[in-house]
């Protein structure tokens, strides 16, 4: 008798007031975290690929800095020239995995859910581009120690490489949210990855990631002004070979927020895409 | 927050029309009582999940109100989200999250403090048999178990209003029972619950009341009874001991045509099948007059009213299937139904 009526008040509903922005990001961030560490593949692979592509171009266009028109330009090396954009190479592919993870999400009926709940859909976003950010920071001071391990320096000293990674770091969450944006709109994994793929290697093309500037025909040096990708290489090589331009590092920064604020707004908008 | 004690959910009107020009809703109205178990009940394809992922705040309605306690869901949808909780017919759950951290997860994302959440989630895995299993990885459960934990995620929160999009699918009758019992103990506590099912047993066995859906419409709203009863005819095949007889067989059918109750008789090559209504009381009645006449019995065979047979009953034709409608074709429909090739 009196365990039923125990049994009866346990049943009614609880008095709970939405969970704040905050708590609903972080709790959805540790989620992400914890599924990308139960997958250790997945992690090791991440952390090898950027130090493949370093290896990989820093020894097939070693013989490029020996051409007069690369000296005349002033770097040391072609290593000391590449590494930053070996480090937005490596984030733009979590980047692209960003989006796969929100299909299987919608997939699994999960978004669904979490699109019930009483939470922003920014936290739901936010959430997803925090992990994205931790694997992203990781892969990005990978790539940076290898390099001072093969003979790089930075002339911007510890503050230049801090600057260095959370400049990367921050294109890579904006091209995250761009995957995301595209995954929302598409639901479709393959398709997710073939414009994600689309709309990342020419980006990292149109810039003068593998070749000095000078390099490029005129046309492909005026697209890539409005390239923000072009933005974080060349400050980061900047920073790496000629130490820290503050003025010149604000501006880019100023940039790479602007277009995070871009891609995230369309990836928030995309969520009223899928209510229709 | 404060408790609801007089959540109900409306619809006025309702209707919804896809982008590609699918009417999957054609304005339907109907409002349960509080802490009614309200069913919709039709086949694939009829507007149920439409119906669900409108008041759910997943889609949007075309036309017309959809109302949680009061608060319509497409202008006040935090509001609605607060008080509801949702099971789909995918089931939601992180494959690599264990049970409990997916308890864990749906408890803390409705703003249950952490003990709060623990307590919930202990409750809900007795309850809904996920004890031995709550360590492990959702991945590597079976299907039912996957469809448990989903309906559990659903409830950690105890929700004032619960949609269940076909909940029952995939379970074994055992789970199913305890998740009936577990509605039916939320209901009485004043949880509404609209659950939307293809079995007409379900419906009967849970819900107050139940709206038949067809095409994106209800055809009628009522008790699973006064359904049933309006509908008609439970059927009845007598096979005969010799059915090679044709006077045990012309006998029989004698008898039978002759007991109250008993609407019509049809001979088949085998055996000898009979509409009735209420069949209580006439099969008694049958089974008395055709032992005093002497007819030889071998197998009796009750098929109760189905939902195939609500439907001949509204609407004159057997539920389209899905092929027909150019939709996804399904077999579960048929498998449940006794349709086709059983």
């Amino acid at each position: 008798m009196n365990a039923q009526l125990v049994l009866d008040r346990a049943l009614l509903p609880l008095p709970h007031p939405s969970p704040t922005w905050t708590t609903t990001t972080l709790l959805l961030a540790r989620r992400n975290v914890l599924k990308t560490l139960r997958s250790p593949a997945f992690v090791s692979f991440s952390m090898l690929q950027p130090v493949v592509w370093l290896v990989l171009f820093s020894q097939t266009f070693t013989g490029l800095s020996d051409s007069p028109q690369f000296q005349r330009l002033g770097y040391p090396s072609y290593l000391m020239f590449v590494a930053p954009a070996m480090m937005v190479l490596s984030v733009l592919f979590t980047a692209l995995q960003s989006g796969l993870s929100v299909v299987t999400d919608m997939d699994a009926g999960m978004l669904d859910k979490l699109r019930t709940d009483p939470i922003a859909r920014s936290s739901i976003l936010v959430g997803r581009l925090i992990t994205d950010a931790a694997l992203m920071a990781a892969q990005a001071t990978v790539v940076l120690i290898l390099a001072l391990g093969m003979g790089a320096t930075v002339a911007g000293g510890w503050a230049g490489a801090a600057v260095l990674v959370a400049g990367v770091v921050l294109f890579g969450v904006a091209w995250a949210a761009l995957s995301d944006f595209v995954a929302l709109h598409t639901a479709d994994s393959e398709l997710t990855m073939v414009i994600g793929l689309f709309l990342t290697l020419p980006v990292l093309f149109l810039t003068s990631a593998f070749f000095p500037r000078p390099e490029l025909p005129g046309w492909l040096r005026a697209v890539s002004r409005g390239n923000p990708a072009a933005y974080v290489i060349e400050t980061g090589r900047n920073i790496m070979n000629f130490g820290n331009d503050w003025a010149a590092i604000a501006r880019a920064g100023g940039i790479l927020a602007a277009t995070l604020a871009a891609t995230l707004a369309a990836a928030t908008a995309a969520f009223r895409h899928v209510t229709r | 927050m404060t408790t609801h004690p007089t959540t109900t959910i409306e619809a006025t009107d309702l209707a919804k029309v896809y982008g590609d020009g699918t009417r999957a809703l054609a304005s339907i109205s109907f409002a349960t009582e509080a802490g009614e178990i309200f069913g919709l009940l039709g086949p694939n394809g009829s507007g149920k999940s439409t119906a669900v992922r409108i008041f759910v705040t997943l889609l949007q309605a075309t036309s017309g109100a959809a109302r949680v306690a009061g608060y319509d869901v497409g202008r006040n949808r935090g509001r609605v989200r607060q008080l509801i909780g949702y099971s789909g017919q995918y089931a939601g759950v992180d494959q690599d999250l264990t049970v409990s951290e997916n308890l864990g997860l749906s408890g803390r994302l409705h703003g249950l403090s952490e003990s709060q959440t623990r307590l919930r989630s202990d409750e809900l895995v007795e309850r809904l048999g996920l004890r031995g299993v709550a360590g492990q990885r959702a991945g590597r459960l079976s299907g039912g178990m996957r469809r448990r934990l989903d309906l559990a995620q659903a409830m950690v929160h105890r929700p004032a209003a619960l949609f269940l999009d076909e909940p029952t699918t995939g379970l074994d009758p055992q789970a199913r029972n305890a998740l009936w019992d577990e509605l039916r103990a939320l209901s009485a506590a004043g949880t509404t619950i609209l659950l939307t099912t293809q079995y007409l047993e379900e419906a009967d066995r849970l819900c107050g009341r139940v709206a038949i859906l067809d095409r994106g419409k209800i055809l009628t709203i009522g008790t699973p009874t006064a359904l049933k009863d309006a509908a008609g005819e439970d059927r009845v095949t007598l096979t005969l001991a010799e059915p090679g007889g044709p006077d045990q067989r012309a006998l029989a059918q004698r008898v039978a045509a002759e007991v109250p109750g008993v609407l019509n008789v049809r001979d088949g090559q085998e055996d000898v099948t009979l509409r009735l209504r209420a069949a209580g009381d006439a099969l008694l009645e049958l089974i008395r007059r055709l032992d005093r006449e002497g007819v030889h019995v071998a197998r009796l065979r009750l098929v109760p009213t189905t939902l195939d047979d609500v439907f001949v009953a509204y609407t004159g034709e057997s539920p389209r299937s899905e092929l027909e409608s150019g939709r996804r074709p399904t077999s579960v429909f048929a498998a449940i139904h006794g349709g086709g090739a059983r």
